[in-house]
């Protein structure tokens, strides 16, 4: 742990840093009506990549008023994914599970929805986006070359969007370590 | 540990986080059971506990509101509890019923959803449940005067936590044990 009051040194946190240094990787996508999403990021060849926290948002549209029906906020979790390494197809949940059950902070406010600033009725405006914000910890070594892969189902008659954000450390392979020294 | 802290690969690569997810029916009996059998090979520990039910009641003479649900964690093979009576949820789970309604899906397949609550607090367990076996959670607070409005009577219940390979087992390459020879 860095503590405030520890003495750094710079030539050893830059020699450190030659070999592994802090990375978010960010997987998004957008689920049809009724539809499912096999959403997929590449951990690229760089090197691994150690996960140690998961965050993300989504939003919670549905279809309401009119004719015709517009795309409306109703605060219903719409969303449930089942997250898979995609080096040798582990499943990482055992099902799929509702996003508003494993993501922080969640749902947030879409900018199509139409009732951001007036009701449509019968749905209210719309909420808030949540405040508390704290990352879920999911320490986990993604290999290189690996994809995360994130299987999503939309159960909504309107189209759902969301983003995770993997926190961690990239641990730089043999190969880019040598590109990094110019070997 | 920090960003500088070297990693050691054969360290981090002996568990793989595993979230567990369950819809139990809260029926009307003072008692439900969460089952999940770890699979062979592996231990699980359980490092924080997810819950999320139907905020409306009917009885005692009306419709309340927030019904408290308690849990008891058992090592299933001792039938061992792990605290001397039943914890209510809200005081280590999140986000629990705070105003949270059940609602039916809007297109097929028939099912319910959850409206998405504030969080109240992070409730992170600094604790670690380890299980070889099979992870028994035992849910109470029902009772025949006050219940979860039906069809609404469920709950969500996500295990976070992480699965931890037996090294010393032959399935991950330990020839000297079980190998016949000692």
């Amino acid at each position: 742990m860095i503590r405030v009051f520890n003495q750094l040194s710079a030539s050893k946190l830059f020699a450190a840093q030659k070999s592994q240094y802090s990375e978010t990787i960010l997987l998004t996508g957008v689920v049809a009506a009724g539809a499912g999403l096999l959403a997929r990021t590449a951990i690229s060849n760089l090197g691994h990549f150690l996960c140690l926290k998961i965050t993300g948002s989504f939003s919670t549209l549905v279809l309401a008023g009119g004719p015709p029906a517009v795309a409306t906020d109703d605060g219903i979790d719409h969303l449930r994914g089942q997250l898979i390494d995609g080096a040798g197809q582990r499943k990482l949940f055992n099902d799929f599970i509702p996003f508003s059950l494993w993501m922080s902070p969640g749902r947030r406010r879409d900018a199509t929805a139409q009732n951001a600033f007036f009701p449509v009725a019968p749905i209210p405006v719309s909420e808030a986006t949540p405040q508390l914000f704290y990352p879920i910890e999911f320490e986990y070594l993604f290999s290189a070359n690996s994809e995360i892969l994130l299987d999503v189902r939309n159960d909504s008659d309107n189209v759902n969007r969301f983003d995770v954000a993997f926190h961690g450390i990239r641990i730089l392979s043999g190969v880019s370590v040598a590109g990094v020294k110019g070997v | 540990m920090s960003v500088f802290t070297p990693v050691d690969l054969k360290v981090v690569s002996a568990t793989q986080p595993y979230f567990v997810y369950n819809r139990l029916p809260l029926l009307a009996q003072p008692r439900v059971y969460q089952l999940y059998t770890v699979p062979a090979g592996f231990n699980f520990l359980v490092r924080q506990i997810i819950t999320q039910w139907d905020s409306r009641v009917v009885g005692g003479g009306g419709i309340g509101t927030d019904p408290a649900l308690s849990c008891e964690i058992y090592n299933n093979s001792a039938s061992r509890a792990r605290q001397t009576s039943p914890i209510p949820f809200h005081l280590f789970s999140s986000p629990g019923c705070g105003d949270c309604i059940a609602v039916p899906f809007a297109l097929p397949p028939l099912g319910f959803s959850f409206t998405v609550v504030q969080r109240r607090s992070a409730r992170i367990m600094n604790l670690a449940f380890p299980y070889g076996d099979t992870v028994r959670i035992e849910i109470t607070g029902q009772s025949a005067n006050i219940a979860i409005v039906p069809p609404y009577n469920f709950l969500d219940i996500v295990l976070e936590g992480y699965l931890v390979a037996e090294t010393a087992l032959a399935m991950w390459g330990n020839t000297e044990v079980n190998s016949g020879d000692n």
